[in-house]
């Protein structure tokens, strides 16, 4: 709960008005908003990641699922426990859009059988209100 | 140049639709008329494709393009005209399946499935990409400024 907690603050201060942010503000905000994300997931802390989510999220899972955020919340809920690793993450600032890609490690148990995949992501961001929201997201599988 | 009328046409289809709204006072306009526009950028977009024509695909993506493709490699906008420029992309038929808008003022996003189908490496391919496609209202016309894809397994 404690753990939680943390996350929510840290997403509401990481959130702060957008006015007057240069391009290096917009993208530091976005990537912690990113590695907020990660953590949110691996705990399985879903009102964290319901203020990250846009209402209208498209979101396309690593097995190639189309998902909305109802469906990835509950997706969240009922996995099993997940380690995830994110690494060469990068964000380009378009104004009020951020897009982030990085690439991705889950490693987990699925039907009693450890598992890993690796995947590239690519990430929508985009100013709402005081903060701000992810409206898509896609990881493709990476061929090894 | 492959399609130098085509091109302009993209390019005027930018710039008339787009031209005629201001991003920020007008985002209900944009939210009600971006659909169809957008629609029909993608379906040049996926022509160009299988044309390899990168004097369309060069109007259509932003200079700052990001894109993942289906095997998970990530270009940037000059790198990728160049693989389609020497990509035989044009013995394969690349057509959209169905295609969804999502507006968000002067941002949109549309997700669909494409179907690339033809003779690939000396074999028969037939492949299914979920996508999803992030367009930008940017200098009085909607261009694309990000681009992924995943094989759909089918």
């Amino acid at each position: 709960m404690k753990k939680q907690f943390s996350l929510t603050l840290l997403i509401c201060l990481w959130s702060l008005p957008i006015h007057a942010q240069s391009r290096t503000d917009a993208e530091s905000k976005v990537l912690a908003l990113e590695r907020l994300w990660g953590q949110a997931a691996q705990v399985r802390d879903i009102r964290a990641l319901e203020s990250i989510f846009d209402d209208a999220l498209a979101y396309v899972h690593i097995d190639g699922r189309l998902m909305t955020k109802e469906q990835v919340l509950a997706d969240t809920k009922s996995v099993s426990a997940v380690e995830i690793v994110v690494n060469s993450s990068a964000a380009h600032a378009h104004g009020n859009v951020v897009i982030v890609t990085g690439i991705l490690h889950l490693k987990g148990i699925q039907a009693g059988k450890p598992y890993s995949q690796s995947g590239r992501y690519l990430d929508t961001w985009m100013a709402r209100g005081e903060g701000w929201v992810c409206v898509s997201s896609m990881t493709t599988p990476m061929k090894r | 140049m492959k399609h130098p009328p085509i091109a302009a046409a993209v390019v005027l289809l930018c710039i008339l639709c787009g031209g005629r709204t201001r991003a920020s006072d007008q985002a209900a306009d944009l939210n009600s008329d971006v659909a169809p526009l957008l629609l029909s950028l993608e379906r040049s977009k996926f022509r160009a494709l299988q044309q390899a024509d990168t004097a369309v695909l060069n109007a259509i993506f932003d200079d700052g393009l990001m894109m993942v493709d289906s095997n998970g490699g990530l270009s940037a906008k000059t790198s990728y005209l160049e693989a389609v420029h020497n990509s035989a992309t044009n013995s394969l038929h690349i057509v959209p399946e169905s295609m969804t808008v999502k507006a968000f003022g002067g941002l949109a996003i549309v997700v669909g499935i494409y179907n690339e189908s033809g003779m690939k490496a000396g074999h028969a391919t037939h492949r299914r990409y979920r996508f999803i496609d992030t367009w930008q209202f940017k200098n009085g016309k909607w261009v694309c400024i990000a681009a992924t894809a995943t094989s759909t397994g089918l």
